[in-house]
């Protein structure tokens, strides 16, 4: 029950009850009261002007009036409609209608308002002037049909009351079901919301201004949520995604520490070997057989010289000394140029080179070989003789990975270059270690392993930051991203990079 | 015509009938030349419309001391409810521009102003002038029965 009174119908038909009850027995009561008042305002109207009326027929005759004639208008006023008593009243005689008994006399009892006596009848008196001799003219008159004609009224107004209440309440109910409809859709619809299904649109399908309102503001509350709730999944993507590269990025780092330290203490112990090698090979006469074996050892030690050169450069201990303004397009065109010259026919290169200034502040050699060990490793990454590697290089205004601009602390221009492949492709698991020293996917003797640390190490040492997408079978492609610098602009100038 | 003196006599003395019943008349002053009203003329006088009695033209007034004395007044003398009555004054008030009966809520101002006044006309029980000499009763309204 309090449930039903708490509902918005329920409010609505307790209001009109309760104001109805307050309002509809004054009504009924002024409007009884009224239609009683001019009901008997017109009985007394009437009856007193006919009683008037019959006082003058007998006063003003030009010769008095006999008392048979008399008593016979008396009778015919007791006759007539409502007539109950009628009598002339002299000083010398009284001259009452033949037709009323001395206990109609004794009845008599003037009235002056309606009722007034609870006789039913109304009795009144007029003056009369019969020649010289004044009298009364005594009249009654029956009340009843007009007492009956006034309750007809009451009930008749008590009955268009109820009626009234009736169509009042019928109104509500209409009136409560459709504010109530459009309220009721749109709090279902909210509670869908608040599970979580922002599919649904909350529509008022309603004409009343404040309804639609309402819908309005809940569906543009509904509108902003679907929006935070897409942006807040977004960056739980991309944060996922950001530790998933700062923990790559952290294994690296270790790797790349322990393999550079190693690689340095492995460098220093190769110094007196290459030494001590260089000055027994001078001592030793051409055409020796131990000199044969020396100069296997100098090219053995060479060798590892390269390859600790490559850790270095993985690591990014590597001294780079020639950093300076670079002409990025130029170095890649030069790079692709070579590769194209160095590849089979059969394969299909594309080049697509921004026409933009694209000065980077880096090592030439460096940026060259990124570029080469990049095509080189897609290259290898092509099973057969056709295939497709397509070179681009562009600039952005904006880096599409935050966590780089982060690290910069700018917001300044990107070179973008992609090498692309339609090789066999890497899964998530290779994609995830493919930086990572000594790691390979071919067979023992066809790689190092170092070819893309040595990259990623260069690349990191630009200040950039390189991203390698690939599905399995569906080729890979390889993204870095270098700071640009403006063209010509003194380093002093330029905005600092920690390389 | 003796026993109609007789009876204003006695009403003038005693205010009262033989029987004890009261009265409401018609007063006018002792000198007044007004000496008879008509029930009609009676009525024509109390709606504002212009009345010659005895040639002379009066000027009535209204008792409105006592409350029973209105209900008689409205019943007896002008037959109509005193809502038609008020009805009708009005009417004939915005229709002919009369000047509507004068108001008086006490016995002793009409008394001074029928002193005063010759032409001035008004009704009262007859008790309330039963001891004044220089008042007439020009006709007999009601009597209690």
């Amino acid at each position: 029950m309090a449930r039903a009174l708490n509902t918005l119908l329920g409010r609505i038909l307790l209001f009109v009850l309760v104001s109805h009850a307050v309002l509809l027995p004054l009504l009924y009561l002024t409007l009884s009261h009224g239609t009683r008042v001019n009901a008997e305002e017109t009985y007394l109207d009437y009856l007193r002007g006919y009683s008037r009326f019959i006082a003058d027929l007998i006063e003003n005759q030009p010769v008095s009036m006999p008392d048979s004639d008399v008593v016979a208008l008396m009778d015919s006023v007791v006759l007539g409609h409502d007539g109950v008593y009628a009598e002339l009243r002299l000083p010398d005689r009284n001259l009452r209608s033949s037709i009323v008994s001395d206990a109609d006399e004794q009845r008599f009892k003037e009235d002056f308002a309606f009722n007034s006596h609870d006789d039913e009848v109304y009795y009144l008196s007029m003056p009369v002037k019969v020649g010289e001799q004044e009298g009364q003219l005594n009249l009654g008159f029956s009340e009843s049909d007009t007492a009956a004609e006034i309750a007809r009224l009451h009930r008749q107004i008590l009955i268009s009351l109820v009626i009234y209440l009736l169509l009042a309440v019928l109104i509500s109910i209409a009136m409560g079901v459709t504010l109530s409809r459009p309220l009721s859709g749109l709090q279902k619809v909210s509670r869908q919301v608040a599970l979580g299904d922002f599919s649904k649109t909350l529509d008022a399908q309603s004409s009343i201004a404040e309804v639609v309102e309402l819908a309005h503001d809940l569906e543009f509350m509904r509108h902003e949520l679907v929006q935070v709730n897409t942006r807040l999944k977004t960056e739980i993507a991309e944060r996922q995604v950001l530790e998933a590269k700062l923990r790559h990025s952290q294994r690296v780092e270790t790797i790349g520490t322990m393999a550079g330290g190693i690689a340095h203490e492995f460098n220093n112990i190769l110094v007196p070997i290459t030494l001590y090698t260089n000055v027994v090979i001078e001592d030793l006469p051409e055409g020796s057989e131990l000199r044969g074996y020396l100069l296997r050892v100098q090219r053995a030690a060479r060798r590892a010289r390269e390859l600790i050169h490559k850790i270095l450069a993985f690591s990014r201990q590597l001294e780079v000394e020639e950093k300076q303004p670079e002409d990025l397009a130029k170095i890649v065109r030069e790079a692709t140029d070579l590769f194209s010259s160095l590849s089979h026919a059969t394969l299909d290169i594309e080049v697509e080179i921004t026409e933009e200034p694209c000065f980077v502040y880096g090592d030439a050699t460096m940026l060259h070989q990124v570029v080469l060990n990049l095509c080189t490793n897609a290259l290898k990454a092509i099973p057969g003789m056709d295939g497709r590697i397509r070179i681009t290089l562009t600039t952005e205004t904006r880096h599409p990975s935050s966590a780089l601009q982060d690290r910069q602390g700018l917001g300044a221009s990107y070179a973008t270059l992609t090498v692309e492949d339609n090789g066999m492709g890497m899964d998530a698991a290779t994609s995830e270690r493919i930086f990572e020293p000594f790691y390979t996917t071919r067979r023992v003797g066809e790689g190092t392993g170092l070819g893309l640390s040595v990259v990623h190490g260069i690349v990191l040492s630009h200040g950039g930051d390189i991203m390698v997408s690939s599905d399995l079978g569906m080729g890979s492609v390889f993204t870095i991203h270098l700071p640009l610098i403006p063209e010509g602009k003194p380093l002093l100038e330029q905005a600092p990079l920690r390389t | 015509m003796r026993i109609n003196l007789f009876f204003i006599l006695l009403f003038a003395v005693t205010g009262v009938t033989a029987e004890g019943s009261r009265e409401v008349v018609l007063v006018v002053a002792s000198e007044s030349p007004i000496v008879a009203v008509s029930s009609l003329e009676l009525r024509k006088l109390y709606l504002g419309l212009p009345v010659a009695l005895q040639g002379n033209f009066a000027r009535p007034l209204r008792n409105h001391s006592d409350e029973q004395l209105q209900e008689i007044f409205f019943q007896s003398a002008m037959a109509m409810s005193e809502a038609a009555y008020e009805r009708q004054l009005l009417s004939l008030t915005l229709r002919f521009g009369r000047l509507q009966p004068e108001v008086r809520h006490s016995v002793e101002d009409l008394k001074a102003i029928l002193r005063e006044d010759d032409k001035a006309i008004t009704y009262m029980w007859r008790s309330d002038i039963a001891e004044e000499d220089d008042l007439r009763v020009v006709k007999l309204l009601w009597l209690e029965h």
